[in-house]
């Protein structure tokens, strides 16, 4: 297999790919992950699979919401929504009507801390995809009426969200724990922030963005590796090579306290969590551990236990790490009637301080491990699902060896070392609660910024 | 946040319809795909099994034939509300060790309710398939409820109708519009309930339901993965084949008459910033009376309301930039008449009445002009890509293969869906739209803010 790869590359692509596929054939370990890389040196890692006539190529730039400024928030969604409303060749009609007809998806979306795409395509029409995607990358239109369409439809959805409980105990939260940090400010924006942005602000954020400096791709499906090292050049070889956007500082700590956000409603919202811990910090393993003892299943986890199973307090409760790199965090959520509201943030602190304080049992710890290790391969049963965690992998600096070592890395976690990581990273004292709806005895400590 | 147990009962948000929808043109779309082994044991337990050797994994999904529109009126939620029980635990499994051993291997479970069916599913290791199945079976009728158990669930469904209902003004719109639209189907009914039947709901009539309706005849068990049919099929012997027959009854239900009456809702709430449109026509599904329209009435949603490149989006979204999105499905998976709906979300300042006269014009077009062979071709094309992408999960045959066979269609139905697709020509597509595309039977939806206090 390799072999002939080798020597396809060696006629179609020259020399430089024969050393390339080489280099991909020693290191390819048993997870079958190769890099490849294009002749101008667009890396990516791929993960063959040719038993269904399909590819999914999954890319991030390093930047994303986070560095658009507050007045302007809402800029990195429209950029994203306006790559694929007409770019090269394409009018806006025409690129929607091509990917439709070819059923080639196509999209990308702004996080805070980076901008990402996925395209997924039938191998029968790759060539035409990535010509789409490379258009979308290198020649996007941009026009007036696109944009002025988009912003109305943003500004339409931020509007209906300026009410919903969840959007606001999640606004309320993020602007309170990260005050004076640019996470402070709403991703998809405000109803006045969209509306400010022009399509100067667009098109800059793109240019900021869009380098190959700081890309990342990770690729699955039916195409072998001197093909993909092809289409690497051709859908990002075109972009500039500039230093990407600085990394964002690191937040302080949120606040603790309790927020309320008063609404007419028969349930309250409960958003609360503090700060947590790096993707890249030794402890992760641990903590991923911990945290699944106290909040990863409905059904089993302390605070489903606890607020579920025992006392039906709330249909669904649950919390979990969100490493944002310039500042992780330890965030969970439930709801419940007004009545109880107080109550369940009680057992909420309770279940924190009592894990924080003894740590889990040896069972839990053995059954946290079973799962984060056996839901691992099972989560991989599609090829997007592969791309986009062949991405992770590389944003993480995780190596291409970890899914073997990954179960390793959770092994290794015994309990003394779970109950200190407990003990560090769970700060009952430090919960920050932005709590919506009409509690019953739930008092203020901190004051909220309220629902819009 | 994870939704749980309940998956179908998206059904009464717009978005989850839309997502229906979606998940619905994918179902269809992997005949002839899939090509699954099917078997019935003595008892009456329909057994399918999908092979996908891709991942070491296998999914169980047991369907049972009874959704919340085989309720007795008064007694709305009591499908939805058993499938909570289910989790309860039986003399040989207590309440948590099933999941336990879904979880301890890494696999994950959920549980949903539909109109007309209920079903549970694990996704596990191979190797744990025939310990999954022994309990799937055991809790088939074994299950030990008590009281205590059935109040402290009735809280968290409590909970799950405030999350979903009460805190969300466009399912109360959903769930008015059912009740306007099937004026003497229990489809009209929620799938949660209303809320002081959830209340009412009382132990004899809950071990009644389970007795009435869980058993292997009226039941599909269907297994997808690393798997060897052989295989499957003996273990489904060995541990479903010893259940009795339950000789459960025929679905019989009240049928809906032929509409005479257009007719309008309008939910006002304080909450909603932005205003709403929404219109329902009743259709037949692949299953009822003049269920040879269904496979035009899928091409007619998509042409009329695909989101990006449909004739609504394009001349209400691009054309008049009225609208922030517009578009339509069909529900065509269900046993009993549905219906074809089509939503707008106009954008800031723009009022319904504008929409409205914007979405008829559309119709008024269609059925005056019809649909193209260009625009049919597009479609069927498209919707035959989709049967390549159906077959890139492990869970998608076993849904679509599943959803069939419970709500009255067969693994045939599902086999011949491509062909039946591209058979659509644009004269059957107009015939149809004609037909069931008519004032008399529509439901016209109107969310909206509430009133300026006077």
């Amino acid at each position: 297999m390799i072999g002939r790869i080798c020597r396809r590359a060696a006629c179609v692509v020259g020399a430089v790919m024969l050393v390339l596929c080489a280099a991909s054939a020693q290191a390819q370990d048993k997870s079958g992950i190769v890099e490849v890389i294009s002749p101008s040196g667009i890396k990516a890692w791929l993960r063959q699979d040719s038993s269904i006539p399909l590819l999914a190529i999954d890319f991030q730039f390093q930047g994303g919401g986070a560095i658009v400024p507050a007045e302007k928030a809402g800029a990195a969604v429209l950029a994203a929504r306006m790559l694929t409303e007409g770019a090269g060749e394409w009018d806006g009609e025409a690129f929607r009507q091509a990917l439709a007809d070819n059923a080639i998806s196509l999209g990308f979306d702004a996080g805070r801390d980076s901008f990402s795409g996925g395209l997924t395509t039938l191998t029968v029409n790759r060539d035409l995809a990535v010509r789409l995607l490379r258009a979308a990358l290198i020649a996007p239109r941009l026009e007036e009426a696109a944009l002025r369409q988009e912003k109305a439809a943003l500004v339409t959805e931020r509007r209906r969200n300026l009410t919903r409980p969840n959007s606001i105990a999640f606004r309320n939260w993020f602007r309170t724990a990260f005050k004076g940090h640019p996470y402070s400010t709403s991703l998809h924006g405000t109803p006045e922030s969209v509306a400010n942005v022009q399509s100067g602000d667009v098109a800059g954020f793109l240019q900021n963005v869009l380098t190959r400096r700081g890309l990342i791709v990770g690729v699955a499906g039916d195409i072998a590796p001197a093909d993909l090292a092809q289409v690497l050049e051709q859908a990002f070889g075109g972009l500039p090579d500039h230093a990407p956007p600085p990394e964002l500082p690191q937040a302080a700590p949120p606040p603790a306290g309790m927020m309320v956000i008063q609404q007419p409603s028969q349930q309250s919202v409960l958003v609360f969590g503090h700060d947590g811990i790096g993707r890249d910090d030794p402890d992760w393993y641990a903590a991923s551990l911990v945290v699944q003892v106290l909040g990863g299943s409905t059904f089993t986890s302390r605070l489903g236990a606890e607020v579920r199973e025992k006392r039906g307090l709330a249909y669904g409760i649950g919390a979990s790490l969100s490493p944002y790199k310039s500042g992780a965090l330890v965030l969970g959520r439930t709801a419940t009637r007004n009545e109880a509201a107080a109550e369940t943030a009680q057992i909420i602190r309770d279940e924190w301080r009592r894990l924080a304080e003894g740590g889990p049992s040896a069972d839990e710890l053995a059954e946290a491990k079973s799962y984060l290790i056996g839901s691992f391969p099972l989560s991989l049963d599609s090829t997007d699902a592969i791309a986009s965690v062949l991405v992770q992998m590389q944003d993480f600096n995780l190596g291409r060896d970890y899914w073997s070592q990954r179960a390793d890395k959770f092994r290794a976690v015994d309990l003394a070392m779970a109950k200190r990581v407990a003990n560090q990273i769970l700060k009952p004292d430090a919960l920050l609660f932005a709590v919506v709806g009409a509690p019953d005895q739930v008092t203020a400590t901190l004051p909220a910024i309220g629902a819009q | 946040m994870r939704v749980f147990r309940c998956s179908s009962l998206l059904g009464s948000s717009l978005l989850a319809a839309i997502a229906l929808w979606l998940g619905h043109s994918l179902t269809g779309a992997q005949a002839k795909v899939f090509n699954p082994t099917v078997y019935t044991l003595d008892n009456g337990l329909q057994v399918v099994v999908v092979e996908n050797h891709r991942v070491p994994a296998v999914v169980q999904m047991l369907w049972y034939k009874v959704g919340s529109a085989d309720e007795v009126a008064g007694y709305s939620g009591l499908a939805h509300f058993f499938e909570h029980l289910m989790f309860k635990g039986t003399e040989k499994t207590p309440q948590g060790a099933f999941s336990g051993v879904v979880r301890r291997n890494g696999g994950n479970e959920n549980a949903f309710t539909s109109w007309d069916h209920t079903g549970y599913y694990q996704v596990v290791p191979r190797a744990q398939l025939p310990e999954i199945m022994a309990m799937e079976a055991d809790r088939m009728t074994g299950l030990t409820l008590s009281a205590d158990d059935i109040e402290t669930e009735r809280k968290v469904v409590l909970e799950e109708w405030r999350e979903r209902v009460s805190q969300n003004p466009g399912a109360q719109l959903g769930q008015a519009m059912d009740a306007a639209l099937y004026q003497n189907h229990p489809y009209g009914r929620p799938i949660i309930g209303w809320k002081r039947e959830i209340e009412a709901l009382n132990y004899d009539t809950i071990r009644a339901f389970y007795r009435q309706h869980y058993a292997p005849d009226n039941a599909i068990l269907v297994v997808a993965g690393d798997v060897d049919p052989k295989d499957v099929l003996q273990l489904a012997q060995q541990y479903y084949g010893p259940i009795p027959r339950g000789n459960v009854a025929p679905r019989v239900r009240p049928q809906e008459p032929s509409p005479v009456a257009a007719r309008r809702v309008t939910v006002r709430d304080e909450r909603v910033r932005e205003p709403t449109w929404r219109r329902a026509y009743l259709a037949p599904s692949q299953n009822s009376v003049g269920k040879e329209h269904a496979y035009a009435l899928e091409v007619l949603a998509q042409i009329l309301g695909d989101g990006t490149v449909g004739r609504l989006a394009k001349s209400m979204v691009r054309g008049a930039e009225i609208a922030a999105a517009a578009g339509s499905w069909y529900d065509g998976d269900r046993v009993d008449d549905t219906s074809f709906s089509l939503y707008v979300v106009p954008v800031v300042g723009v009022p319904l009445d504008k929409v409205e006269a914007a979405v008829d014009a559309e119709i008024a077009k269609l059925l005056a002009d019809g649909v193209t062979d260009a625009e049919v071709a597009a479609i069927v094309r498209r919707m035959q890509a989709a049967a390549v992408y159906a077959r890139d999960s492990l869970q998608g045959g076993a849904r679509a293969l599943g959803e069939a066979l419970a709500n009255g269609g067969s693994v045939a139905d599902v086999e011949s869906w491509p062909d039946r697709i591209a058979a659509v020509t644009p004269s059957a597509v107009l015939e149809a739209a004609r037909l069931y595309l008519r004032p008399e039977r529509s439901v016209t939806g109107e969310l909206l803010p509430s009133e300026p206090a006077s």
